[in-house]
């Protein structure tokens, strides 16, 4: 009769499922092993040697076993505990007291060498290369602060030096010179220079004073509480609720990206696509028109004695003084602004007798009503903004509290960087382009109401012969003083406005004769920079072959820039 | 008598055609093609090192004696130093190719602000110590930019090519084309695009096929 030790047992029965483990997970791999870290060795077999350290002592490992299992044969001496496990033939395995400690058991110091060895390995399986760099990150992650720290002021980059300026800032430094002049440091427009005040813990506030500011908001919270702040309350939910449906407008209405502005242009040319062709684009491309304006060219190639001649000259000046954004930032957003082709000669009297009916004939009511609409809800927002105000004001009074000294600093703050609202008119315009059996250009006026709202209605008629006989670039050259004063008619260009060099004498300006040689015929070409088409220069309007070679881009930029500074002082979106 | 009278018909012919043709501007179409294929020709058969002499003679004096704010008065200067260096080339034809290739060094030099702003410059002259040669590698890549978009450009159409033209002349053609068109769609003048697309084949290839 052989009897061994539970421990003994025990440890064997690991050492077998280890080593079946280790063997069928393949960390005894060369490869493997070749790759793990050093590092990752020295830890696994400093963690394996303590931890069985420790088991082994924990759980008493190295005594003599409690348990024993014994073979004997069928007819042995059974004692009472005695648990019989498995009969097989004559043989019987069963577990029993090791009462007097004589049952075979694996010496101590083997024992300690078998579970380190068995530690090893179980963590060679756990612990890999990537475990490791975790275990290492893991004391950095750990964050025993409670308090939350306002964020530290980034030091402003330093911002690119413009050419030439270094000089110039010198003196500035020396208070030689008063301003920067054109090295000014350009800042962003609107930018707010005091910044938002932070309440959370200052890097350098005492932890006693952080706490105390601590207690006395939270005083401050409870004493809100009180029936005046309760009162105080009920009276902005019931202001609040007066005003339920403009305020879930306000809110719906730009999540809807419901258009901000609404421009139109009424004229009885043609349209330059066709109505077929236009009705597609709408409906299936309706942001064509930002790809249409982007990719514009600087002129148009015209048919002579086509019809629709002028209506794309129209569309592309259009296009290029509102929308190019090769030149300048772009004045809105092309789908507000839609222009009315085949419209009668008279639109603009129409729109000023009846301005519904004609508006809902030309399919622009809808547009129209929308813009007026919310900015109605924009004004009830602002009306309940300053109820809610004097509410609060009134509470501030009654109670003698003085704890909105940050938030009247924020309010004052606010109100210089508010912009004002601007008028409805400029928000929504009117503009009718008629060609006309006048042999003139005129201008006139329309004033009219809608939706208890003023507006003006600008009308300019050109001499339809007038279009007729221009073609070519011509044309394009033509439309665009008439079509920017209908759309700003503030706008002036000027020879101080433009890319042309300033002449005083007559003798300066670039004329015909100069492009008579017959050498240096690219250099020549520069002069043209020096003579803005649109600033008169008809010479060249007859030489096609000089049109053909002209330098759009470098006038048409110092024309567009000036047009939109003037246009975007009366004309925008919400 | 009857030959007197045919000699005086003929010279009144003849003075006809020439006036005919002495009133057709330079700007005209097909005199202008003509006009980029004989500078095309110049600058491909011109030696390198003349044409490196004419760059460095223009760089000089548009920066020297030629440098003005007034575009007008840059312009006519640069136009008579480079006569006067072409016209010490004693023989005809080479000194009517240096006035050709010249023509095309002062559209460049005068075009640089199309093709590099001044911070580019900037940011150039304050980092290398001979600035000027890595302005024209600038230029040059430039340059390249616009023949890679000529050669693959879709504005080119078949019609305008005919078979009978060499290839100078036809490549004369589509770079008359090409670089209206490009010039119409781009910040970039007509004859900035023809002076740094010329200039970029005449030095890269040896022939233009």
């Amino acid at each position: 009769m052989r009897t061994i030790g539970l421990s003994s047992v025990t440890a064997i029965v690991l050492t077998f499922l280890t080593l079946a483990v280790v063997f069928w997970s393949g960390i005894m791999d060369p490869g493997r092993l070749n790759e793990t870290h050093q590092i990752a060795f020295f830890f696994v077999g400093f963690l394996a040697a303590l931890v069985s350290m420790w088991f082994l002592q924990f759980w008493g490992i190295l005594k003599p076993s409690s348990f024993c299992l014994t073979v004997c044969r069928e007819g042995f001496e059974k004692k009472e505990d005695d648990v019989v496990l498995v009969a097989h033939n004559q043989w019987v395995l069963l577990l029993r007291h090791n009462e007097d400690y004589s049952a075979l058991e694996i010496p101590p110091s083997l024992m300690r060498i078998l579970y380190t060895l068995l530690f090893v390995f179980f963590f060679l399986i756990t612990i890999d290369n990537r475990g490791m760099r975790l275990i290492s990150e893991a004391p950095g992650k750990v964050n025993f602060e409670t308090s939350l720290y306002c964020p530290v002021e980034e030091e402003e980059e330093k911002e690119e030096e413009k050419p030439g300026c270094r000089l110039v800032e010198r003196a500035f430094e020396l208070g030689l010179v008063k301003d920067l002049g054109d090295c000014q440091q350009d800042n962003e427009e609107g930018e707010d220079t005091i910044g938002e005040i932070c309440t959370l813990r200052q890097y350098d506030e005492p932890y006693l004073h952080y706490a105390y500011r601590q207690v006395t908001e939270f005083f401050g919270t409870v004493v809100g509480n009180t029936r005046q702040a309760l009162e105080r309350q009920r009276e902005h939910f019931q202001v609040k609720l007066e005003s339920a449906e403009h305020i879930a407008d306000h809110q719906l209405l730009p999540v809807l990206a419901t258009p901000r502005s609404s421009h139109h242009l009424f004229t009885n040319l043609p349209d330059p696509d066709g109505e077929t062709l236009s009705f597609l684009k709408k409906t299936f491309d309706p942001n064509h028109c930002v790809e249409e304006f982007e990719g514009l060219t600087h002129t148009l190639k015209l048919e002579e004695g086509s019809k629709r001649s002028a209506s794309k000259a129209l569309r592309h000046i259009y296009g290029h003084l509102l929308f190019n954004p090769k030149f300048d930032a772009t004045v809105g957003f092309c789908r507000e602004y839609e222009i009315h082709w085949n419209q009668p000669k008279d639109s603009c009297d129409r729109l000023s007798q009846t301005p519904a009916l004609f508006l809902e004939e030309a399919g622009a009511l809808e547009a129209v009503n929308t813009i007026i609409d919310r900015y109605q809800t924009n004004d009830e927002i602002d009306l309940m903004q300053e109820s809610l105000s004097l509410l609060d004001k009134e509470y501030r009074t009654a109670s003698g509290l003085d704890l909105d000294l940050i938030d009247d600093f924020k309010r004052e703050r606010a109100s210089k960087t508010v912009k004002t609202r601007r008028p409805i008119q400029d928000l929504v315009s009117f503009q009718c382009f008629i060609a006309g059996e006048d042999s003139i250009e005129e201008f006139s006026d329309h004033e009219f109401e809608l939706s208890s709202q003023k507006f003006r209605a600008t009308e300019i008629s050109v001499p339809q012969k007038e279009l007729e006989e221009l073609y070519g670039k011509s044309i394009q050259v033509r439309l665009y003083d008439p079509i920017s004063k209908l759309l700003a008619p503030k706008f002036v260009y000027s020879q101080l406005l433009s890319k042309q060099a300033v002449v005083v004498a007559s003798d300066g300006a670039v004329t015909e004769e100069m492009f008579e040689h017959e050498d240096y015929a690219l250099t020549r070409l520069e002069l043209l920079r020096n003579s803005d088409i649109f600033l008169g220069n008809e010479w060249i309007h007859s030489r096609d072959d000089i049109l053909a070679l002209y330098p759009w881009h470098h006038h048409l930029r110092g024309y567009i820039k000036n047009f939109r500074k003037t246009y975007r002082t009366h004309r925008g979106r919400m | 008598m009857r030959n007197q009278f045919v000699s005086i018909a003929l010279t009144v012919l003849l003075s006809l055609v020439s006036l005919e043709e002495a009133q057709s501007s330079i700007y005209e179409e097909s005199r202008l093609q003509k006009y980029i294929e004989d500078t095309l020709d110049a600058i491909l058969k011109a030696d390198s090192k003349a044409l490196t002499n004419a760059d460095e003679y223009v760089q000089a004096i548009a920066q020297s004696r030629c440098s003005s704010s007034r575009l007008a008065l840059r312009m006519e200067c640069l136009i008579q130093e480079a006569k006067r260096y072409c016209n010490t080339i004693r023989q005809a034809t080479e000194q009517k190719d240096c006035h050709l290739y010249a023509d095309v060094l002062v559209v460049n030099r005068l075009s640089e602000g199309a093709f590099l702003d001044r911070s580019e410059k900037y940011r150039i002259m304050s980092k290398y110590k001979d600035y000027r040669r890595q302005i024209g590698k600038e230029l040059l890549y430039k340059y390249a930019a616009i023949v890679a978009e000529f050669k693959i450009s879709g504005d080119i159409e078949e019609s305008w090519f005919a078979e009978e033209l060499s290839p100078n002349q036809n490549l004369a053609v589509g770079i008359r084309h090409f670089c209206s068109e490009f010039s119409n769609r781009n910040k970039i003048s007509w004859q900035s695009c023809v002076g740094a697309v010329v200039w970029f084949i005449g030095i890269s290839h040896p022939t233009a096929d």
